[in-house]
């Protein structure tokens, strides 16, 4: 569905991500990982069209995405940015309606689909009770599903965000990652995330790509990026790898204190 | 949603009142003759432009507002009114007539909209860069007409400082023309762009991602936006408040979206001068008041107590 060959982009000459392949098949979920400044946030701003390339393509459905005009590429693509700042006081029902604009013509009143889509969405994200609230007043956490259920209205085939979860309780967190698991399962949403917690990412993608310094460290199921040695390579930090007991998904344990003492413990154990 | 419409209607029916206030207020005459005269020729023609300018005002501080994402943000702050103050200081030096005032002026907004565009041109039109250009730019000329009204302590140049605080009454048929025309189209413009007013809201790459061509639409808004502010300034001088503080009014009575903004804010700018207006001219009587001063005091005074009193803000 997205296809990215070979690119490079950064700012202002200086070169964040380095030569980059990798493709996104219809109804995956993806997941972006890496540490702080790897370029996760540079990568997904590429992908949505946002960041001019020095080099390489990125198409969607075959066709380079940067001659795709922003109207038909919303049509299909809805992008949930780390931050939305919203300067006036919104309702949550006007803010989500924004989201139908690609697919209204100028002179065009909303129609049933539109108020459909709208209602189905703000029902997906458990918004629909916030309809009438100044968006600007909600917690942070019922806030960032507002900002979902906008996504979801604009009735997208591939949706991308960039750590949905970040500062979010843990209910808050798994909310947001089972709405997405239930509409990439149920409607075949295709969906790509940058997330910042590995856990998260085991538990829910069924692709990752490890990001460090620009360049994919490693692609592929979460079996095989998680693994003790390249989380170590790229994080410098100690971890125990284990599984969680329900899922059998891959965890991370962080470990404090000196990585190789407590190494030589372990294997002496 | 009939909540608003009928809103609306009660600001349809504050306009009407206000207008036919204005007309018979004033100076009283016996003479019913001369009367009808007073009302047709002189008041009918600055309750039109106050109108006008009022309408158009608002509606492009609304505009400049989302477009910068600023709520401090009013159509003079890139600097149009700054030009125009120029052109209008230098119609004036040169001891020309009152249209030609209005033409030099509506040439010096024109050049200071061109400089600031091609300025935020080479940022991609960012905001900051509108904001520094325009805002630079304003200090620059309005530094110039000061120096000039220090330098040139001739009679005619205290035309200029009542022209920089704002006159309804000095306009000639051409300009309240010309500002009927670029007020109402530029109103129909914002109009008809509401939806892509809300989307600019959220951010330039937010807009995008929902569809919108930001750059072009940007910079469409800010050339409609300015020429609004030109035609106004160029027709009335630097009448102040009811760019900043009539959109805030809007907002607080009908919230953010813009279409029904617009709407609103236009009625609401409209009546607000005619009635400031009508008060600048029979508060002193036999002095006539600078509009702009009356703008400033009845207004701030008026939004400094719903700024205490709402539970906004």
């Amino acid at each position: 569905m997205v296809d990215v060959k070979n690119i490079y982009c950064g700012y202002d000459k200086k070169e964040v991500i380095k030569g980059v392949f990798f493709s996104v098949e219809k109804g995956n979920f993806t997941g972006i990982i890496g540490p702080n400044g790897a370029g996760k946030t540079t990568l997904f701003r590429a992908m949505t069209g946002a960041l001019p390339l020095y080099k390489g393509t990125i198409t969607y459905r075959n066709n380079d995405i940067s001659k795709i005009s922003a109207r038909e590429l919303a049509k299909d693509m809805a992008v949930i940015p780390q931050i939305v700042s919203v300067p006036f006081s919104f309702t949550v029902s006007e803010f989500v309606f924004m989201a139908r604009f690609a697919h209204l013509g100028r002179f065009q009143a909303p129609g049933k689909v539109d108020y459909d889509a709208v209602d189905q969405a703000l029902r997906s994200a458990g918004v629909a009770h916030l309809k009438n609230r100044d968006i600007n007043e909600l917690s942070g956490g019922e806030r960032q599903m507002a900002i979902l259920a906008q996504g979801f209205a604009q009735s997208p085939k591939i949706l991308l965000l960039d750590e949905p979860t970040a500062h979010l309780d843990i209910k808050h967190q798994v909310a947001i990652m089972n709405i997405l698991e239930k509409l990439n399962k149920e409607r075949g949403l295709t969906v790509v995330v940058i997330l910042h917690d590995l856990n998260l990412a085991a538990e829910y993608c069924n692709n990752l790509i490890l990001l460090n310094e620009g360049k994919i460290h490693k692609k592929g199921g979460v079996n095989e990026v998680l693994t003790q040695d390249v989380i170590e390579e790229v994080y410098k930090t100690f971890v125990a790898v284990d599984r969680n007991p329900v899922s059998g998904k891959p965890y991370c344990r962080i470990v404090k204190g000196n990585p190789r003492v407590i190494r030589g413990a372990a294997q002496q154990r | 949603m009939n909540k608003k419409i009928i809103l609306l209607l009660l600001l349809v029916l504050f306009l009407g009142i206000v207008i036919i206030i204005s007309l018979f207020c004033g100076v009283d005459n016996s003479d019913p003759s001369q009367a009808a005269v007073i009302i047709w020729q002189l008041r009918l023609p600055r309750v039109l432009l106050a109108l006008l300018v009022g309408a158009g005002l608002a509606s492009a501080g609304a505009v400049f507002q989302a477009l910068l994402r600023n709520s401090l943000a009013e159509p003079y702050t890139l600097g149009v009114s700054s030009g125009a103050a120029l052109g209008a200081s230098l119609g004036m030096l040169f001891r020309l007539s009152s249209i030609y005032t209005t033409v030099f002026a509506f040439i010096g907004s024109l050049l200071t909209i061109f400089l600031v565009y091609t300025i935020a041109a080479r940022k991609r039109f960012s905001n900051s860069s509108l904001i520094l250009g325009g805002v630079t730019l304003g200090f620059l000329f309005s530094s110039i007409v000061l120096l000039i009204i220090a330098m040139v302590r001739q009679e005619g140049i205290s035309n200029a400082v009542i022209w920089l605080m704002g006159d309804l009454s000095s306009a000639s048929p051409q300009a309240i023309f010309l500002t009927a025309v670029f007020v109402s189209g530029g109103i129909l413009a914002f109009f008809l762009l509401g939806r892509d007013v809300d989307l600019i809201c959220l951010g330039e790459e937010k807009a995008m991602h929902i569809g919108l061509d930001v750059e072009t639409i940007k910079k469409i808004l800010f050339f409609i936006a300015s020429l609004v502010t030109a035609a106004c300034v160029s027709a009335s001088g630097i009448i102040g408040f009811v760019g900043l503080i009539i959109p805030h009014i809007g907002r607080f009575m009908f919230g953010p979206k813009h279409r029904v903004l617009f709407i609103a804010v236009s009625l609401l700018g409209a009546g607000f001068l005619i009635l400031c207006d009508t008060i600048a001219r029979t508060v002193a009587l036999p002095l006539e008041l600078p509009v702009g001063v009356i703008t400033g005091i009845f207004g701030g005074i008026f939004f400094l107590g719903l700024l205490i009193k709402a539970k906004k803000w």
